[in-house]
C-alpha cells in the first residue's frame, strides 16, 4: 500500500473512471496517482474488487461526491459509514469533498450546489467537517468549487470563508486551479488574487479539469464557463497553473474528466503535460527568489 | 437573511421543480441570475434522465427511447434520489414507467423492466467460494433440515406471469427477430450475476420457491415446506444437491444437537 505522494514526478495523476479499470490493471501505465469518486464503486463490488488490486500498485486518492458537508439537514452518516468501509479497503493517500451542498431533507440533487458564505454556514460546516475528520480519522481535502451563482446573503469571500474553515476544523484544501479560472469568469473576480489569497500552507493536491463556454441567458452578449469535466484542459487553466505552482510550490496534481472519455492514452498524455507546466512555474519560483518543495519535482 | 436551511429548501425547489421565483432575490450573478441557477437545473435533470436511461436499454428497446425519456423526466421531479450512488437510482421506475399512461395497457412492462434493473445490480456482483457438494453428503441427515443456507450475493429471484426471461434473452442476444410473441405464461426466473457474467434460467416452480425460501433465511426444512406447498411431488433432497452443485451457497449455519 502506497502512504504518500510524491508532489508531481512524472506529471499529473488522472482520475480513474470506471471504463479504465481493466486497461488499467492490464497494461500499469506510468501514472504517479489515480483518483476515485467512491460513489461510482459503492454499489459495484465487482468494481472494487478491481480497484483494490490497482491500490496495490498505485497511490489511490478518493474524492467524495456524496459527503455533503454543506447540507442544513445534516451530514448522512449512513452513506459516511459506507464510504468509511470503503476508505478502509483503499487505504488512500488522499481523502477529499466539495465545499458546496448535495441533499436536502433526503433528497440527493446529483449536483455540486452553491453556499452562502455566512458565519452561519461556517458554523454549520465547521460542525460538519469535524463529524467527517473524526469518522475518517485523517484530514478532510476541501475543494472549492466552480461557481456559476452566488448568494445576495454572503458577508464573505470564498478565500476568506475558506481560510476560516481551515482555522478551525484542521481540514485541508484541494485546490481546484480551473475552478477558479470558471468562477473568476462567471462571477466577475480576480483569478490571481483569488489564489494570492488562499491559505498556502494548507493547500494538498491541485485539481485541473475541462469546461464548455456557453452563451450567457444571464448576462446578455456574455458568456459563462460550465463545469463539464468532458474536455482537455483549458490554456487559461494551464496558465493559471503555473501561476499557482509558482505561488504554492509542487504539489499532487489531478486530471479530472468524467464526460466524453477519450481512451487512456489521451488522457496520460494530458497529465504529462503537468510536468512541463509545473516545472515553468517552478522555475518561475526559483527566479523570483522563492524556496523549498519546489525542489522536489526537479529531481 | 433566511436561514441556511430555507434558503436551501428554496434553491431545491428551483432545482427540482422550476420554481425560480422565490429564490430569485436571493441569488447574484450575471444581469439576470435565474439563468445561472438553471444551468444547476438543468444538470440535474440532464444527469438523471441519462443515468435512468443508461439503466433501463432494454427497456428503452422495448417501448422507443422516446417514451423511456419522457417518463424519466417525469420521475426525477416525482421521485428525486434517495440514494447516493447513481446505481442505486431507478429502483422504483419499473412500476412508474408501467403507471404511465399509455403504457398501462403494456402488462408485462413493469417486470421486464424490474427484470433489467435486477440484471444490473447482480452483474457487478462478486461471487464467494462456493460450498462443494461434499459438503451434503457429510451432513448428517437428522440435522440437515435445520441447516441455513446462505445464497451468493449475486443471486434474485424474480415472478412474472409473461415470458420475460425469453423477451430479454432476444435483447441480450444482441439479434432480435422479425417477430417476437410474448406468452402470457408464468415464469419463476433466477438471476445469477458475478464480476460481469449473467446466467438467467426459469424454474420448476417448486425450485423457485424452495430457493427463494433459501434466500429469505429460512431452514431447508422450511424451504422444502414452502416448496412442497406448491408442487407435491417436489423433491427436497434433489434440489439441494443440484443447487450447491451450481455454486449458489457458499455458507451454512447448522444448528447444534
Amino acid at each position: 500500500m502506497h502512504t504518500s505522494l510524491n508532489p508531481i514526478d512524472s506529471g499529473a495523476g488522472l482520475g480513474l473512471r470506471l471504463p479504465h479499470l481493466a486497461e488499467v490493471m492490464a497494461t500499469r501505465p506510468r501514472v504517479p496517482f489515480f483518483e476515485v469518486h467512491p460513489e461510482s464503486f459503492l454499489a459495484n463490488p465487482h468494481a472494487t474488487e478491481l480497484l483494490v488490486q490497482i491500490a496495490e500498485h498505485y497511490p489511490i486518492s478518493v474524492h467524495t461526491v456524496g459527503v455533503s458537508v454543506g447540507s442544513a439537514s445534516g451530514v448522512d452518516h449512513t452513506h459516511l459509514r459506507r464510504v468509511k468501509r470503503f476508505v478502509d479497503r483503499i487505504n488512500p493517500v488522499l481523502l477529499s469533498g466539495h465545499l458546496a451542498w448535495s441533499t436536502h431533507a433526503g433528497a440527493y440533487l446529483n449536483d455540486l450546489l452553491p453556499l452562502p458564505y455566512t458565519e452561519e454556514s461556517l458554523t454549520l460546516l465547521t460542525r460538519h467537517i469535524r463529524e467527517v475528520q473524526d469518522v475518517f480519522g485523517r484530514p478532510y481535502l476541501l475543494e472549492n468549487p466552480s461557481s456559476y451563482v452566488g448568494y445576495t446573503d454572503s458577508t464573505m469571500h470564498e478565500p476568506e470563508f475558506l481560510t476560516e474553515l481551515v482555522a478551525r476544523t484542521g481540514c485541508l484544501l484541494l485546490c481546484d486551479v480551473s475552478n477558479i479560472h470558471l468562477s473568476a469568469h462567471n462571477m466577475g473576480f480576480d483569478a490571481h488574487a483569488y489564489l494570492r489569497a488562499l491559505p498556502w500552507s494548507s493547500v494538498g493536491e491541485l485539481h485541473l479539469g475541462g469546461f464548455e463556454v456557453e452563451s450567457d441567458d444571464a448576462t446578455p452578449g456574455g458568456t459563462v464557463l460550465v463545469d463539464t469535466h468532458g474536455t482537455v484542459v483549458d490554456e487559461s487553466s494551464w496558465a493559471l497553473y503555473e501561476y499557482a505552482v509558482e505561488r504554492l510550490g509542487s504539489q499532487p496534481t489531478l486530471i479530472e474528466r468524467d464526460n466524453d472519455l477519450p481512451g487512456l492514452d489521451a488522457l496520460i498524455a494530458e497529465a504529462h503535460r503537468a510536468r512541463h507546466h509545473a516545472g515553468v512555474g517552478t522555475r518561475a519560483a526559483e527566479h523570483a527568489g522563492l524556496p523549498k518543495a519546489f525542489d522536489v519535482i526537479t529531481r | 437573511m433566511l436561514s441556511l436551511d430555507d434558503l436551501q429548501t428554496l434553491v431545491r425547489r428551483a432545482v427540482i421543480d422550476s420554481e425560480v421565483a422565490d429564490v430569485a432575490p436571493r441569488l447574484v450573478g450575471g444581469m439576470d441570475p435565474r439563468h445561472r441557477l438553471a444551468i444547476h437545473r438543468r444538470h440535474y435533470h440532464a444527469s438523471l434522465i441519462e443515468t435512468l436511461r443508461g439503466r433501463f436499454p432494454a427497456t428503452a428497446w422495448l417501448i422507443g427511447d422516446a417514451a423511456v425519456t419522457t417518463a424519466a423526466a417525469a420521475f426525477v421531479i416525482a421521485h428525486p434520489p434517495r440514494v447516493f450512488c447513481m446505481a442505486e437510482f431507478g429502483e422504483t421506475f419499473p412500476e412508474y414507467l408501467a403507471s404511465r399512461p399509455g403504457l398501462d395497457s403494456v402488462p408485462y412492462l413493469a417486470s421486464f423492466a424490474q427484470l433489467e434493473w435486477l440484471i444490473g445490480r447482480v452483474s457487478v456482483s462478486v461471487s464467494a467460494p462456493a460450498l462443494g457438494l461434499e459438503w451434503v453428503s457429510q451432513q448428517d441427515p437428522e440435522r440437515l433440515g435445520s441447516a441455513t443456507l446462505r445464497l451468493q450475493p449475486g443471486v434474485v429471484y424474480l415472478r412474472s406471469d409473461w415470458t420475460i426471461d425469453a423477451l430479454m434473452r432476444v435483447f441480450l442476444s444482441g439479434a432480435p427477430p422479425a417477430q417476437f410473441t410474448i406468452e402470457p405464461t408464468p415464469r419463476w426466473i433466477e438471476v445469477h450475476g458475478n464480476r460481469g457474467d449473467l446466467r438467467l434460467q426459469s424454474l420448476a416452480v417448486g425450485a423457485w420457491h424452495f430457493r427463494r425460501a433459501l434466500d429469505e433465511g429460512l431452514t431447508v426444512e422450511g424451504a422444502a415446506e414452502a416448496a412442497i406447498g406448491v408442487d407435491a411431488g417436489f423433491d427436497p433432497g434433489a434440489a439441494l444437491v443440484h443447487l450447491i452443485a451450481e455454486g449458489l451457497a457458499y455458507r451454512v449455519t447448522v444448528c447444534p444437537p
